[in-house]
């Protein structure tokens, strides 16, 4: 591991140049604390001002969810799963219930799997304007903080309307989903959409296209092609690499195979780019809630599916907001799964966090790691 | 029916968080359903039980019995959805005709009128029974929008001729699933497997049904939707039922696969109407009649549990059809509600069928009342209750304290 | 050259930037001032449970099936309903979805605040109690003043 850039004068404080035998690098623990994310800490090393590397100290905001699933029966592990990741719930909630009806053999009604990827888009574009929104805010910029957790609430109380909670809506079970759409939801729906392309206009107005923003994000932080796929990256850390990879288009799964959207890249694999790929996603989004409402079927929205998890192991995967979230579920007849791993995006990019802060400046690191949307609370279950 | 239980001491307050174990009285569970009526050999398979689950655990295995996949929660619905348990005819009949039998309909059953049909659409005649008279009627309902969807007995594509509950929207639909089996097929069991009824309470556009079943299937509905402890949200949607005229059904295997396709080597799977109809086993293939014996060769494929029904000609159905009484090509039907007789009537004025009065007093009733007494020898007393013991009992509710605004 | 094509476009969109965020300086605030104005919820929000007296039997699934156990059967002579810790309550309605007499519905009253612990376990009276409406709109038990709905004007 090799430093990016040698100091260029003389360190007056005396102590020697990393090069030197008995040389010293400062270790700073950047936390344990609640920076906006989720409770977290990152140790450190500098050099002066450079980061020569960076390591996430997971787990303090582990709370055994996997053992919990296990002693709950599988509707009563449906609010916890969802906990992880309160403001993108519905992506990880729909990795369990896909797990449970491959072991079932259910396969629940077009018009449920519709709407189960109407809120799935609903939340990618929560999720990301919770993510920016506290992106605007790590870099001073509090209009940015206020203006996206204002159109936040579109679609939050879109959302409520459809299944009657606001962040954690516990709307998708076994052989489909809980409530139909009510009265009035499309054209509000469209409305809305629509107003909130012009914000993300807007947005582009105040922030993306704002020095404050680009001189900061672009060039730093870069993650390479090659680097990405080794580590594992998912989700917008490696689509703003240049990789087109979307478990949407890879394994269309619910309604997404006869839905028609583009998977967005960005070729740099700086901040600049991952920030831009959310971006890019939210008006995708956006676009797709649109076309969901206008190719909705009519039918059931639900199927019966017991609360048993038959004997078997099944792997179910979803595109959530921050990656690849997936579910590998053992089962052995009763009403529990005798085991089930879950891992979530941010627990895959997690790798990424070192490789992205090598070299980095101090003063850059908040741009740098956030625009990975590392959730500590998903990571660490 | 529940014991009255002194609570114990040291009852958990809530904030313990072991709240629904905290009964302590003797629950009911699904075992009870097994012990009491599965192994006594008087469960006819209805599917009651399965669809009143309301944790969608119980299933119809591959021979027709109830069985459970997963941990029961002792909530006692299946069992009191039961009829095999108790079936109170007096209570069931007061909610459906809002009164009681009157001295002349002891044999029939509370009826408005008799009548014989023919189905006016060629298609459906010659894929029916008889006269058409269920799939006409089905039509009806749902082309004139009375229905959303019917719930009829039709096949599945694992096993030739085992009935299965089937919805049907269209005329195809019906068309398809027209014609009897006569083998057992949990049609109320189909409630919960194909309509689920979704839950919410809040925008869920519940669809109407209509139900045609077996005197047995159609207890066990009523018996559902009457005791208060079982599952009457799933008979909300309900717009009528037709019930069929039903001496006994018998085994599956021992019918179908033993001897039609066994002793006399024929394929199930050409096979396209099985009929019972004087005392004679008529199996068709196509326009052969392949079998045509005495029904005494099935004597060892009768089931056992018909053997404590009493009911012949669906006294708990809204509109009840048969063969007996009208002849060939034509169905008798009995109105027994008002209901039933508007949706007749509608039928025959829209031109779906065609009808002829039946004489109270004449040949074919008289014929048709013969074999419901012959039915009625057997002995229900396993189950048939004729008191409404078991209301609802009332709370003793405590006053709220403190008045909050 | 280019630098100061690049200094001047960057300075083009700061100002983009302020003039973009100072036309809302004459927009109209989205502030409410509680607790005279309160946040209407959906129609379909999911706030405390309703209970019919008339319809439950006390069968326990709705204890058996909540993810936070918050629900304890309690007797009533010789019926059994369930009684509710609104302090674990997550408000997901499960039990309100299993229930099979439809005996618990949803209402949209989500202002359940209490000075003390004990006063958020609900008994069933207290749950079969309607939540206040208005021209058969949702209001709530205070207007104006502060201090939580549940608890009324005497006890504060």
């Amino acid at each position: 591991m090799t430093t990016t850039d040698k100091p260029t004068q003389e360190n007056t404080l005396g102590s020697p140049s990393p090069d030197e035998p008995g040389a010293q690098t400062l270790t700073l623990s950047v936390g344990p604390q609640h920076s906006g994310s989720g409770h977290m800490r990152l140790i450190v090393e500098l050099d002066g001002d450079i980061i020569l590397n960076a390591e996430p100290d997971p787990g303090y905001v582990h709370r055994g969810i996997e053992k919990i699933i296990e002693l709950r029966n599988i509707i009563r592990s449906i609010p916890v799963i969802e906990r992880p990741s309160i403001i993108d719930a519905s992506n990880l909630n729909h990795a369990w219930v896909r797990a449970i009806e491959e072991l079932q053999g259910v396969e629940p009604p077009a018009r449920g799997q519709y709407l189960r990827c109407l809120l799935n888009e609903m939340n990618r574009i929560m999720s990301h304007l919770y993510w920016l929104s506290i992106y605007g805010v790590f870099l001073g910029h509090t209009t940015m903080f206020m203006w996206p957790l204002g159109d936040r609430e579109l679609f939050i109380d879109l959302a409520e309307s459809l299944t009657g909670a606001r962040i954690t809506y516990s709307y998708l079970v076994p052989g489909g989903v809980r409530r139909d759409l009510p009265q009035g939801f499309a054209e509000e729906a469209i409305k809305r959409t629509e107003y909130f392309e012009k914000r993300l206009d807007e947005y582009e107005n105040i922030f993306f296209k704002n020095p404050l923003f680009t001189s900061r994000a672009k060039g730093v932080g870069v993650l390479s092609r090659q680097r990405a796929i080794e580590l594992g990256a998912t989700g917008p850390t490696l689509r703003g690499s240049g990789v087109e990879a979307d478990l949407r288009k890879d394994e269309p799964y619910a309604a997404y195979g006869e839905l028609d959207f583009k998977v967005h890249t960005r070729p740099d694999g700086d901040s600049y780019s991952r920030v831009m790929v959310h971006v890019d996603e939210m008006r995708e989004s956006s676009q797709l809630i649109r076309q969901m409402l206008k190719k909705l079927p009519s039918g059931p929205v639900r199927r019966k599916a017991p609360i048993v998890v038959p004997r078997g192991e099944a792997y179910s995967r979803v595109e959530s907001a921050r990656g690849e979230c997936s579910f590998y579920m053992i089962g052995e007849g009763g009403d529990k799964p005798y085991r089930a791993r879950y891992i979530t995006g941010s627990y895959r990019n997690m790798a990424a966090i070192s490789a992205v802060l090598q070299g980095v400046r101090l003063a850059d690191m908040p741009t740098s790691w956030w625009s990975i949307d590392y959730w500590p609370v998903e990571a660490d279950r | 029916m529940t014991q009255v239980a002194t609570p114990p001491q040291t009852l958990k307050p809530s904030a313990e968080g072991e709240g629904w174990k905290a009964r302590p009285i003797r629950l009911k569970i699904f075992g009870n359903l097994i012990a009491e009526v599965v192994h006594k050999g008087i469960c006819m398979y209805c599917g009651a039980c399965i669809a009143s689950c309301p944790i969608d655990i119980l299933f119809h295995s591959d021979n027709e019995e109830p069985i459970m996949r997963g941990t029961c929660a002792a909530c006692q619905v299946c069992y009191y959805s039961c009829p095999r348990i108790e079936l109170p005819v007096a209570e069931i009949e007061q909610r459906i005709f809002g009164r009681e039998r009157t001295a002349d309909e002891a044999i029939l059953g509370v009826h408005i009128g008799s009548y014989s049909v023919r189905a006016k659409d060629p298609e459906i005649v010659a894929n029916a029974q008889d006269g058409g008279a269920v799939s006409a009627l089905m039509l009806y309902a749902l082309e004139k929008k009375i229905i959303d969807y019917a719930l009829v007995s039709g096949f599945t594509s694992r096993e030739p001729w085992k009935p299965a509950p089937k919805v049907a929207r269209t005329r195809q639909e019906l068309i398809e699933n027209a014609g009897s089996q006569y083998t057992p097929g949990g049609q109320i069991g189909g409630m919960a497997e194909i309509a689920v009824p979704n839950r919410s309470v809040v925008n869920f556009q519940e669809e109407r049904l209509a139900l045609v079943g077996l005197p047995c299937e159609l207890q066990g509905f009523w018996r559902m939707n009457t005791h208060w402890i079982a599952a009457p949200k799933l008979g909300r949607n309900l717009v009528f039922t037709i019930g069929l005229f039903c001496s006994k059904v018998f085994d599956y295997q021992k019918m179908m696969v033993d001897y039609v396709q066994g002793t006399r080597g024929i394929d199930l799977g050409t096979v396209t109407k099985v009929n019972i109809k004087k005392n004679r086993l008529l199996v068709y293939t196509g326009d052969r009649l392949a079998i045509d014996e005495p029904v005494e060769v099935l004597a060892h494929a009768a089931r056992e549990e018909c053997n404590i029904c009493v009911d012949y000609s669906a006294e708990l159905a809204d509109i009840a059809v048969g063969a007996i009484g009208s002849v060939a090509g034509w169905s008798t039907v009995l109105t027994r509600t008002p209901r039933g007789e508007d949706i007749l009537n509608g039928a025959v004025e829209s031109g779906y069928l065609e009808m002829k009065k039946l004489d109270p007093a004449g040949k074919a009733i008289k014929f048709l009342e013969t074999l419901c007494e012959r039915k009625r020898l057997r002995d229900p007393s396993a189950y048939i209750r004729h008191s409404s013991a078991f209301a609802r009992p009332e709370p003793k509710l405590i006053a709220l304290e403190a008045p909050t605004e | 050259m280019a630098p100061i094509v690049g200094k001047v476009r960057d300075a083009a969109n700061s100002l983009l930037a302020y003039t973009t965020g100072l036309r809302h300086l004459f927009h109209k605030p989205y502030t409410l001032k509680f607790p005279q104005q309160r946040y209407a919820v959906e129609k379909g929000f999911r706030g405390r449970h309703l209970l019919h007296l008339d319809r439950c039997t006390g069968c326990g699934i709705c204890a058996w099936i909540c993810p936070e156990k918050c629900i304890t059967i309690v007797q009533r002579g010789d019926r059994w309903f369930p009684e509710y810790f609104y302090g674990r309550c997550c408000f997901c309605h499960f039990c309100t979805d299993y229930c099979p007499e439809f005996a618990l519905e949803e209402t949209v009253e989500y202002d359940i605040a209490e000075y003390t612990r004990d006063r958020l376990v609900w008994s069933p009276e207290r749950l079969a109690k309607p939540p206040l409406k208005k021209d058969d709109k949702y209001v709530f038990s205070v207007e104006g003043r502060r201090g939580a709905s549940q608890v009324s004007e005497q006890e504060h």
